[in-house]
Protein backbone atom coordinates (compact mmCIF):
# COMPACT_ATOMS: atom_id res chain seq x y z
CA UNK A 1 0.00 0.00 0.00
CA UNK A 2 1.11 3.41 -0.95
CA UNK A 3 1.99 4.85 2.21
CA UNK A 4 0.69 8.59 2.40
CA UNK A 5 -2.72 7.24 -0.09
CA UNK A 6 -5.94 7.52 2.07
CA UNK A 7 -8.15 5.59 -0.23
CA UNK A 8 -5.85 2.52 -1.21
CA UNK A 9 -6.97 -0.45 -0.18
CA UNK A 10 -5.21 -4.08 0.38
CA UNK A 11 -7.37 -6.60 -1.33
CA UNK A 12 -7.60 -10.03 0.24
CA UNK A 13 -9.47 -12.17 -1.95
CA UNK A 14 -10.82 -11.31 -5.77
CA UNK A 15 -13.65 -10.03 -6.37
CA UNK A 16 -15.44 -12.41 -7.54
CA UNK A 17 -14.67 -14.81 -4.56
CA UNK A 18 -18.27 -16.33 -2.91
CA UNK A 19 -18.79 -13.62 -0.43
CA UNK A 20 -19.75 -16.24 2.00
CA UNK A 21 -16.48 -17.81 2.41
CA UNK A 22 -14.14 -14.40 2.76
CA UNK A 23 -12.63 -13.38 5.15
CA UNK A 24 -13.78 -10.54 7.60
CA UNK A 25 -11.37 -8.18 6.79
CA UNK A 26 -12.10 -8.57 3.07
CA UNK A 27 -15.71 -8.14 3.79
CA UNK A 28 -15.33 -4.80 5.72
CA UNK A 29 -12.99 -3.68 3.17
CA UNK A 30 -15.63 -4.26 0.60
CA UNK A 31 -18.48 -3.11 2.79
CA UNK A 32 -16.79 0.33 2.82
CA UNK A 33 -16.45 0.42 -0.87
CA UNK A 34 -20.05 -0.03 -0.81
CA UNK A 35 -20.84 -3.88 -1.48
CA UNK A 36 -24.07 -4.46 0.16
CA UNK A 37 -23.57 -8.37 -0.22
CA UNK A 38 -20.83 -8.48 1.72
CA UNK A 39 -21.97 -5.99 4.49
CA UNK A 40 -25.27 -8.50 4.55
CA UNK A 41 -22.39 -11.59 5.15
CA UNK A 42 -21.24 -9.94 7.93
CA UNK A 43 -24.71 -9.20 9.75
CA UNK A 44 -25.42 -12.95 8.99
CA UNK A 45 -22.20 -14.28 10.18
CA UNK A 46 -22.16 -12.43 13.47
CA UNK A 47 -25.69 -10.82 14.27
CA UNK A 48 -26.66 -14.25 16.12
CA UNK A 49 -23.81 -14.40 18.19
CA UNK A 50 -23.58 -11.02 19.44
CA UNK A 51 -27.23 -10.82 20.10
CA UNK A 52 -27.01 -14.03 22.32
CA UNK A 53 -24.78 -11.78 24.20
CA UNK A 54 -26.40 -9.03 24.78
CA UNK A 55 -29.48 -10.82 25.45
CA UNK A 56 -27.62 -13.09 28.75
CA UNK A 57 -26.50 -9.47 30.18
CA UNK A 58 -29.06 -7.46 29.54
CA UNK A 59 -32.25 -10.42 30.06
CA UNK A 60 -34.61 -8.48 27.42
CA UNK A 61 -34.58 -9.54 24.20
CA UNK A 62 -35.49 -5.89 22.31
CA UNK A 63 -32.53 -4.57 24.13
CA UNK A 64 -30.45 -6.89 23.21
CA UNK A 65 -31.58 -6.08 19.71
CA UNK A 66 -30.82 -2.48 19.90
CA UNK A 67 -27.51 -3.10 21.33
CA UNK A 68 -26.93 -5.40 18.19
CA UNK A 69 -27.88 -3.04 16.19
CA UNK A 70 -25.63 -0.15 17.67
CA UNK A 71 -22.48 -2.88 17.61
CA UNK A 72 -22.93 -2.97 13.40
CA UNK A 73 -23.94 0.80 13.65
CA UNK A 74 -20.09 0.98 14.92
CA UNK A 75 -18.44 -1.55 13.01
CA UNK A 76 -20.24 0.49 9.60
CA UNK A 77 -18.76 3.78 10.61
CA UNK A 78 -15.34 2.30 11.66
CA UNK A 79 -15.01 -0.28 8.43
CA UNK A 80 -13.65 2.71 6.37
CA UNK A 81 -10.75 2.73 8.69
CA UNK A 82 -10.50 -0.86 9.56
CA UNK A 83 -7.21 -2.23 9.41
CA UNK A 84 -6.80 -5.47 7.93
CA UNK A 85 -5.04 -7.73 9.84
CA UNK A 86 -5.17 -5.44 13.14
CA UNK A 87 -7.87 -6.71 15.78
CA UNK A 88 -10.10 -10.07 14.82
CA UNK A 89 -13.85 -8.43 13.83
CA UNK A 90 -15.54 -10.71 16.13
CA UNK A 91 -13.13 -9.74 18.85
CA UNK A 92 -14.16 -6.32 18.33
CA UNK A 93 -17.83 -6.88 18.09
CA UNK A 94 -17.71 -8.69 21.40
CA UNK A 95 -15.78 -5.99 23.14
CA UNK A 96 -18.00 -3.10 21.89
CA UNK A 97 -21.53 -5.12 22.82
CA UNK A 98 -19.68 -5.74 26.45
CA UNK A 99 -18.99 -2.34 26.99
CA UNK A 100 -22.46 -1.24 25.69
CA UNK A 101 -24.11 -3.55 28.20
CA UNK A 102 -22.11 -2.64 30.68
CA UNK A 103 -22.74 0.98 29.97
CA UNK A 104 -26.69 0.09 29.95
CA UNK A 105 -26.60 -1.84 32.86
CA UNK A 106 -24.83 1.16 35.09
CA UNK A 107 -27.88 3.32 34.30
CA UNK A 108 -29.48 1.00 36.07
CA UNK A 109 -29.92 0.58 39.57
CA UNK A 110 -28.88 -2.91 40.49
CA UNK A 111 -31.31 -5.10 42.81
CA UNK A 112 -29.27 -5.36 45.91
CA UNK A 113 -28.59 -9.56 46.44
CA UNK A 114 -31.04 -9.48 49.70
CA UNK A 115 -34.02 -7.91 47.87
CA UNK A 116 -34.19 -10.85 45.56
CA UNK A 117 -37.66 -12.59 45.66
CA UNK A 118 -37.26 -15.80 47.31
CA UNK A 119 -39.62 -17.42 44.48
CA UNK A 120 -40.84 -14.71 42.08
CA UNK A 121 -44.19 -15.43 41.52
CA UNK A 122 -44.74 -17.91 44.19
CA UNK A 123 -46.77 -20.09 41.92
CA UNK A 124 -47.44 -23.39 43.66
CA UNK A 125 -47.98 -25.21 40.46
CA UNK A 126 -45.54 -27.70 38.95
CA UNK A 127 -45.59 -26.17 35.63
CA UNK A 128 -44.83 -22.18 36.98
CA UNK A 129 -41.72 -24.02 39.29
CA UNK A 130 -39.39 -24.04 36.05
CA UNK A 131 -40.58 -20.75 34.88
CA UNK A 132 -39.79 -19.43 38.31
CA UNK A 133 -36.23 -21.26 38.40
CA UNK A 134 -35.05 -19.65 35.29
CA UNK A 135 -36.65 -16.04 36.75
CA UNK A 136 -34.49 -16.31 39.81
CA UNK A 137 -31.50 -17.74 37.67
CA UNK A 138 -32.06 -14.68 35.65
CA UNK A 139 -33.00 -11.96 38.69
CA UNK A 140 -29.50 -13.39 40.15
CA UNK A 141 -27.13 -13.02 37.49
CA UNK A 142 -29.10 -8.93 36.64
CA UNK A 143 -27.77 -8.67 40.67
CA UNK A 144 -24.57 -9.63 39.85
CA UNK A 145 -22.11 -6.04 39.31
CA UNK A 146 -21.78 -5.75 35.72
CA UNK A 147 -18.24 -7.25 35.00
CA UNK A 148 -18.70 -10.02 37.01
CA UNK A 149 -22.11 -11.42 35.17
CA UNK A 150 -19.86 -10.71 31.46
CA UNK A 151 -17.58 -13.22 32.94
CA UNK A 152 -19.53 -15.54 33.90
CA UNK A 153 -21.65 -15.23 30.49
CA UNK A 154 -18.52 -15.16 28.20
CA UNK A 155 -16.70 -18.26 30.10
CA UNK A 156 -19.89 -20.36 31.24
CA UNK A 157 -22.89 -19.89 28.20
CA UNK A 158 -20.73 -18.93 25.22
CA UNK A 159 -17.49 -21.10 26.24
CA UNK A 160 -14.78 -18.48 26.18
CA UNK A 161 -11.77 -19.43 27.84
CA UNK A 162 -10.50 -17.30 30.72
CA UNK A 163 -8.10 -15.81 28.40
CA UNK A 164 -10.21 -15.01 25.53
CA UNK A 165 -12.80 -13.68 28.25
CA UNK A 166 -9.76 -11.23 29.43
CA UNK A 167 -8.84 -9.99 26.11
CA UNK A 168 -13.09 -9.02 25.16
CA UNK A 169 -13.09 -7.82 28.74
CA UNK A 170 -9.64 -5.83 28.64
CA UNK A 171 -8.46 -7.51 31.78
CA UNK A 172 -6.23 -10.45 32.43
CA UNK A 173 -7.08 -14.21 32.43
CA UNK A 174 -6.61 -14.07 36.72
CA UNK A 175 -9.02 -11.28 36.57
CA UNK A 176 -11.19 -13.15 35.04
CA UNK A 177 -11.06 -16.13 37.56
CA UNK A 178 -11.60 -13.63 40.50
CA UNK A 179 -14.36 -11.97 38.97
CA UNK A 180 -15.99 -15.48 38.35
CA UNK A 181 -14.98 -16.90 42.08
CA UNK A 182 -16.85 -13.87 43.11
CA UNK A 183 -20.00 -13.89 40.95
CA UNK A 184 -20.57 -17.47 41.39
CA UNK A 185 -20.19 -16.89 45.31
CA UNK A 186 -22.67 -14.50 45.00
CA UNK A 187 -24.80 -16.62 42.48
CA UNK A 188 -24.70 -19.52 45.35
CA UNK A 189 -25.74 -16.88 47.61
CA UNK A 190 -28.54 -15.58 46.24
CA UNK A 191 -30.22 -18.73 44.71
CA UNK A 192 -29.91 -20.56 48.17
CA UNK A 193 -33.23 -21.14 48.15
CA UNK A 194 -33.94 -22.02 44.91
CA UNK A 195 -31.23 -24.78 45.41
CA UNK A 196 -33.62 -25.85 48.50
CA UNK A 197 -36.56 -25.94 46.95
CA UNK A 198 -35.05 -28.12 44.19
CA UNK A 199 -33.64 -30.30 46.92
CA UNK A 200 -37.01 -30.33 48.74
CA UNK A 201 -39.12 -31.59 45.87
CA UNK A 202 -36.63 -34.41 45.12
CA UNK A 203 -37.05 -35.98 48.89
CA UNK B 1 -34.95 -34.68 59.70
CA UNK B 2 -35.42 -31.49 58.80
CA UNK B 3 -32.91 -29.79 60.79
CA UNK B 4 -30.43 -31.95 59.22
CA UNK B 5 -31.56 -30.72 55.53
CA UNK B 6 -31.56 -27.58 56.91
CA UNK B 7 -27.82 -28.03 57.83
CA UNK B 8 -26.68 -29.42 54.78
CA UNK B 9 -28.18 -26.54 52.93
CA UNK B 10 -26.51 -24.13 54.63
CA UNK B 11 -23.32 -25.62 53.77
CA UNK B 12 -24.24 -23.66 50.48
CA UNK B 13 -24.35 -25.62 47.24
CA UNK B 14 -21.66 -27.18 44.77
CA UNK B 15 -20.09 -25.71 41.83
CA UNK B 16 -22.23 -28.40 39.70
CA UNK B 17 -25.65 -27.65 41.57
CA UNK B 18 -24.66 -24.34 40.49
CA UNK B 19 -24.36 -25.25 37.21
CA UNK B 20 -27.32 -26.71 37.22
CA UNK B 21 -29.25 -23.93 37.98
CA UNK B 22 -27.28 -21.94 35.40
CA UNK B 23 -28.60 -24.72 33.10
CA UNK B 24 -32.66 -23.78 33.87
CA UNK B 25 -31.90 -20.38 31.98
CA UNK B 26 -33.20 -20.39 28.63
CA UNK B 27 -30.91 -20.33 25.36
CA UNK B 28 -31.08 -16.53 24.44
CA UNK B 29 -33.86 -16.13 21.49
CA UNK B 30 -32.35 -15.63 17.66
CA UNK B 31 -32.17 -12.12 16.57
CA UNK B 32 -35.66 -11.10 14.95
CA UNK B 33 -36.05 -11.24 11.59
CA UNK B 34 -37.14 -7.54 11.17
CA UNK B 35 -33.79 -6.50 12.63
CA UNK B 36 -32.14 -8.85 10.03
CA UNK B 37 -33.41 -7.60 7.51
CA UNK B 38 -32.58 -3.67 8.78
CA UNK B 39 -29.45 -4.22 9.00
CA UNK B 40 -29.09 -5.88 6.05
CA UNK B 41 -30.61 -2.87 4.47
CA UNK B 42 -29.42 -0.21 6.30
CA UNK B 43 -27.70 -0.48 9.73
CA UNK B 44 -28.33 3.62 10.31
CA UNK B 45 -32.70 2.54 10.05
CA UNK B 46 -35.09 2.07 12.96
CA UNK B 47 -35.13 -1.09 15.02
CA UNK B 48 -38.44 -3.33 14.78
CA UNK B 49 -39.97 -1.79 18.03
CA UNK B 50 -39.93 1.77 16.46
CA UNK B 51 -41.49 0.67 13.67
CA UNK B 52 -43.97 -1.03 15.61
CA UNK B 53 -44.05 2.18 17.95
CA UNK B 54 -44.96 3.95 14.65
CA UNK B 55 -47.57 1.63 13.82
CA UNK B 56 -45.67 0.61 10.17
CA UNK B 57 -44.34 -2.48 9.04
CA UNK B 58 -40.62 -2.94 9.14
CA UNK B 59 -38.29 -0.38 6.99
CA UNK B 60 -41.29 1.97 7.02
CA UNK B 61 -39.34 5.59 6.73
CA UNK B 62 -40.16 8.24 9.31
CA UNK B 63 -40.36 12.18 8.31
CA UNK B 64 -36.91 12.84 7.68
CA UNK B 65 -36.60 9.21 5.72
CA UNK B 66 -34.72 7.34 7.94
CA UNK B 67 -34.95 5.42 10.94
CA UNK B 68 -34.48 5.64 14.76
CA UNK B 69 -31.00 7.02 14.48
CA UNK B 70 -31.99 9.69 11.69
CA UNK B 71 -35.18 10.26 13.86
CA UNK B 72 -33.49 11.12 16.61
CA UNK B 73 -30.94 13.52 14.99
CA UNK B 74 -34.26 14.87 13.15
CA UNK B 75 -35.94 15.30 16.94
CA UNK B 76 -32.20 16.74 17.65
CA UNK B 77 -32.85 19.12 14.86
CA UNK B 78 -35.88 20.28 15.64
CA UNK B 79 -35.24 20.81 19.28
CA UNK B 80 -31.88 23.21 18.35
CA UNK B 81 -34.01 25.02 15.18
CA UNK B 82 -36.64 25.67 17.83
CA UNK B 83 -34.00 26.57 20.48
CA UNK B 84 -32.22 29.44 18.35
CA UNK B 85 -35.85 30.28 17.04
CA UNK B 86 -36.75 30.92 20.02
CA UNK B 87 -33.45 32.70 21.01
CA UNK B 88 -34.39 35.27 17.96
CA UNK B 89 -37.33 36.05 18.40
CA UNK B 90 -36.09 36.68 22.28
CA UNK B 91 -33.25 38.54 21.67
CA UNK B 92 -35.55 40.62 18.63
CA UNK B 93 -37.73 41.13 21.63
CA UNK B 94 -35.14 42.88 23.67
CA UNK B 95 -32.71 44.48 21.19
CA UNK B 96 -33.37 47.30 19.00
CA UNK B 97 -32.78 45.16 15.89
CA UNK B 98 -31.82 41.67 14.99
CA UNK B 99 -28.71 40.45 16.28
CA UNK B 100 -26.90 37.60 15.81
CA UNK B 101 -27.84 34.47 17.13
CA UNK B 102 -25.42 33.85 20.46
CA UNK B 103 -22.37 32.03 19.90
CA UNK B 104 -21.68 28.46 20.52
CA UNK B 105 -25.63 27.91 18.92
CA UNK B 106 -25.86 24.88 16.99
CA UNK B 107 -27.74 23.42 14.67
CA UNK B 108 -27.83 20.15 13.27
CA UNK B 109 -28.93 18.58 10.48
CA UNK B 110 -29.58 15.23 9.33
CA UNK B 111 -30.02 14.13 5.67
CA UNK B 112 -30.65 10.79 4.62
CA UNK B 113 -28.43 9.52 2.28
CA UNK B 114 -29.27 5.61 0.70
CA UNK B 115 -27.16 3.45 1.14
CA UNK B 116 -24.57 2.47 -0.68
CA UNK B 117 -26.09 4.73 -3.13
CA UNK B 118 -24.51 5.56 -6.52
CA UNK B 119 -23.38 8.08 -7.38
CA UNK B 120 -22.13 9.24 -4.06
CA UNK B 121 -22.88 13.26 -3.08
CA UNK B 122 -19.55 15.09 -4.16
CA UNK B 123 -20.20 19.01 -2.57
CA UNK B 124 -23.12 20.54 -0.99
CA UNK B 125 -23.58 23.85 0.29
CA UNK B 126 -25.33 25.37 3.38
CA UNK B 127 -28.01 27.61 1.79
CA UNK B 128 -28.80 30.75 3.83
CA UNK B 129 -25.50 30.67 6.18
CA UNK B 130 -24.47 33.84 6.87
CA UNK B 131 -21.76 35.15 8.67
CA UNK B 132 -21.26 31.85 10.82
CA UNK B 133 -18.15 29.86 10.60
CA UNK B 134 -19.54 26.57 8.84
CA UNK B 135 -18.75 23.68 9.55
CA UNK B 136 -19.33 19.90 7.33
CA UNK B 137 -19.00 17.04 9.24
CA UNK B 138 -19.50 13.48 8.14
CA UNK B 139 -22.08 10.99 9.28
CA UNK B 140 -20.83 8.04 11.40
CA UNK B 141 -21.26 6.27 7.91
CA UNK B 142 -19.95 8.49 5.48
CA UNK B 143 -15.91 9.46 4.33
CA UNK B 144 -15.20 12.69 3.05
CA UNK B 145 -11.33 13.54 1.81
CA UNK B 146 -9.95 16.63 2.18
CA UNK B 147 -11.62 20.13 3.32
CA UNK B 148 -13.85 20.31 0.83
CA UNK B 149 -16.56 18.15 1.19
CA UNK B 150 -15.93 16.09 -1.39
CA UNK B 151 -17.34 12.01 -0.53
CA UNK B 152 -15.39 9.15 -1.74
CA UNK B 153 -18.46 7.25 -0.50
CA UNK B 154 -22.25 8.23 0.28
CA UNK B 155 -23.27 5.87 3.17
CA UNK B 156 -25.73 6.74 5.69
CA UNK B 157 -26.05 10.12 7.06
CA UNK B 158 -24.72 13.70 6.14
CA UNK B 159 -25.11 15.82 9.04
CA UNK B 160 -24.21 19.44 8.30
CA UNK B 161 -23.86 21.68 11.66
CA UNK B 162 -22.64 25.29 11.75
CA UNK B 163 -22.33 27.15 15.12
CA UNK B 164 -22.41 30.81 16.26
CA UNK B 165 -23.04 34.14 14.55
CA UNK B 166 -25.81 33.18 12.37
CA UNK B 167 -29.13 34.94 12.64
CA UNK B 168 -32.82 34.10 11.37
CA UNK B 169 -31.30 32.65 8.43
CA UNK B 170 -29.33 30.20 9.89
CA UNK B 171 -32.02 28.94 11.31
CA UNK B 172 -34.11 28.67 7.72
CA UNK B 173 -31.10 27.20 7.04
CA UNK B 174 -31.90 24.60 8.67
CA UNK B 175 -34.62 22.86 6.51
CA UNK B 176 -33.16 19.56 4.75
CA UNK B 177 -34.12 21.64 1.59
CA UNK B 178 -32.16 23.99 1.87
CA UNK B 179 -28.81 21.29 1.44
CA UNK B 180 -28.91 20.88 -1.80
CA UNK B 181 -26.79 17.05 -2.52
CA UNK B 182 -26.01 16.56 -6.08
Amino acid sequence: MAAGTAAARVVLAPPDADPTAAGDDFLIAAAAGGDGAAWTVLVDRYLGQITGHAWYMLGDPREAEDVAQEAFLRLFAKAPAWEPGGAQLKTWLYRVVVNLCIDRKRKVLPIPMAELPERPDGGAEARDRGIDIKRSVRAALDALPARQRSALVLTYYEGFTNREAGRLLGISAEAVESLLARGRRALKDALQSVHREMMGERK
Amino acid sequence: MNDNISQDNSRGMTDAQLDRLLDELETPPAPSDLLRARLHADPLRASPRDDAAKGGPAGTPDATGGGRFSERRALYARIAATLCLAAVVGMASWLPAPGPARDGAVARLAVPVAPFAAPAPRAWELAGNQGGSETLRTGPALSLVGGDGAAIGGIGLVQAAWSGGAGADAVDGGELDDIPLD
